[in-house]
């Protein structure tokens, strides 16, 4: 491919991707996840997926006994196993971030935040 | 395989097993993953893809123009000028000094690797940023390798002793990628298979180990050792093939155009099983991200979770590579060629598929969790140190916005291609009548375009 050439399929698609930047508006919304620990520790029901829209108001319960700390990737928060379980926040990083045990590393939710 | 190669990883498999034990929270990398692509961009990319194939193939070119401008191109810069010299040896004491500080933190460093430079700076800027650096700016690796540099002065010190001139290069060491694919796997294994990759002191035996492995062979086999055994040097001079940027053989450094390097990387056995491997791995870290994986290995922690990836990975690599196979005996069929010489000719037109993929997984990665280093680079050791006071940074995770990420996974992968294709397409050309090598290309295009599927079906994180 000549250099000439070359340079306008790169232009042509560099065109195409700068035309579509527009992102959604951020919808205010609230959101509530409930991670329920089972007697044996284990996370009733299994590894899942969520979903928030970008904005949102995010609450994480934690119910049943867990003796880690849950992390929340990206957003590095944590809910510690004696505290109160309760943890809010404003999901204002959009992308997909993983909620696991902090010790084991036991994955529990994959949060997707768009 | 042979009996060396055996006890290289036993040994390897024995000092991570050393570390073991230390629990660590690593699922996939950085626990961070883009936002899946919409179907909309999919089939944009894919018509994209499928459509400029058929007109490279056809329309474009009937002469070899990129195996043509393999040496030519416009002079930069004259390196063999006592200045470049000098910079050069800057270069390479920065490579040595930036492997000690790294090698000092890993194994003295604070333990906990949320904290500890090491992992950071060997899977995000070492690994990933240089593979985006070599494909474009060409073979920087080269200047700053400290292998090299250690193996060079080795070499020099025992001709000195000896009172001879020291053996060149190319009489030394290996003479295939063998070793360059053993040395990957096992890096690629401990990034992506075992569990407890993000713990400072894993990094320091896997290092420690691999470093031990390229200095031992070249004390046995010659400097010219770290040249085809190491095989994150020898993926680097792979990807820096397709740059526009080169050195000639006389040194000079040259403008030239892109992918027209890919058919002078050196044809020794090897060189395609090396390649395989390492789109591989992309394929298999993107396959970790699908609910497919969730679901399979989703709450394995561990050792469970060695086990499963290590199989994982081998089979994700395996069907890579059978693909490629399938394609090459069908492109025999028809041209009436050997496979294995088929196979050795058209290797080198992978690598763009491979930068492609390298982009679309880790763009993201790099830009968002690699600022995490401004971090780092003032606390190395994870001591509580504010070296350059930017000990208190906080990553940006804004950026990027998802939609600008999803566009350069988009182009990436249709972009990485095209190349790939018209790289096939121009070695063809130069090897048969353009009948022939239209019609020869007719099994590869098809892999490429299951390359690129795949790929995009990867991003879908579905």
């Amino acid at each position: 491919m000549s250099h000439r050439r070359l340079l306008a399929v790169v232009a042509l698609v560099a065109g195409v991707a700068a035309c579509s930047g527009g992102d959604g508006s951020a919808v205010s919304s609230e959101d509530e996840i409930i991670l329920e620990f089972g007697d044996e520790g284990g996370l009733v029901g299994g590894v899942r997926r969520e979903s928030v829209d970008l904005g949102a108001k995010v609450t994480m319960i934690v119910e049943g006994s867990t003796d880690e700390q849950v992390h929340v990737h990206g957003y590095d928060l944590y809910i510690e196993p004696e505290g109160p379980g309760v943890l809010e926040f404003d999901a204002l990083i959009p992308g997909r971030f993983e909620v696991e045990l902090e010790q084991s590393g036991q994955l529990l939710i994959e949060l997707t935040v768009s | 395989m042979t009996r060396r190669r055996h006890l290289g990883i036993a040994t390897f498999l024995a000092g991570v097993a050393m570390v073991g034990a230390t629990p660590a929270g690593a699922h996939g990398i950085g626990g961070r993953t883009d936002l899946p692509l919409p179907a909309w961009q999919l089939a944009w990319a894919a018509g994209f893809a499928v459509a400029s194939s058929f007109v490279a193939l056809g329309a474009f070119w009937s002469q070899p123009r990129l195996v043509a401008a393999a040496d030519g191109g416009r002079t930069l810069l004259d390196t063999r000028r006592p200045v470049i010299r000098g910079i050069e040896f800057l270069t390479k004491s920065i490579g040595v000094f930036l492997f000690g500080v790294l090698m000092w933190a890993a194994w003295w460093g604070n333990p906990n690797g949320a904290v500890n430079i090491a992992g950071d700076a060997l899977l995000i800027w070492f690994w990933v940023g240089l593979q985006l650096v070599s494909f474009l700016f060409g073979d920087v690796w080269r200047l700053f390798n400290p292998y090299v540099t250690i193996a060079d002065s080795g070499a020099w010190v025992r001709a000195k002793i000896r009172g001879e001139e020291a053996a060149p290069i190319e009489e030394t060491g290996p003479l295939s990628f063998w070793p360059a694919v053993a040395a990957i796997f096992a890096y690629l294994w401990f990034e992506l298979a075992y569990h407890s990759t993000d713990s400072p002191r894993s990094i320091a035996v896997f290092l420690t180990v691999y470093s031990v492995a390229m200095i031992g062979g070249a004390v046995v086999k010659g400097r010219g050792w770290v040249r085809r055994a190491d095989g994150f040097a020898v993926l680097f001079t792979k990807l820096a093939a397709m740059s526009p940027v080169h050195r000639d053989d006389d040194g000079r450094l040259r403008l030239r155009s892109p992918l027209a390097g890919l058919s002078t990387l050196p044809d020794i056995p090897g060189t395609v099983p090396f390649i395989l491997v390492v789109l591989g791995s992309t394929t298999f870290d993107g396959f970790t991200r699908s609910s497919i994986w969730l679901d399979i290995a989703g709450e394995q922690t561990g050792w469970g979770r060695t086990v499963s990836s290590t199989i994982g990975l081998l089979v994700i690599t395996g069907l890579v590579a059978m693909a490629y196979s399938v394609a090459i005996s069908a492109m025999a069929n028809i041209t009436r060629e050997e496979s294995a010489e088929l196979s050795r000719v058209f290797g080198p037109t992978l690598v763009p598929i491979a930068a492609a993929y390298a982009v679309a997984h880790y763009f993201s990665f790099l830009v968002l969790t690699g600022q995490r280093m401004f971090i780092r680079i003032s606390d190395p050791a994870g001591r509580g140190w504010d070296l350059f006071g930017t000990a208190d940074y906080a990553i940006d995770w804004t950026i990027v916005s998802p939609a600008t990420i999803a566009w350069v996974q988009t182009l990436a992968i249709a972009i990485g291609h095209v190349a790939g294709v018209a790289a096939a397409h121009d070695v063809a050309i130069s090897r048969y009548d353009h009948r022939l090598a239209v019609r020869s290309q007719y099994p590869m295009l098809a892999v490429m375009i299951l390359y690129t599927v795949l790929g995009l079906f990867l991003l879908l994180g579905a």
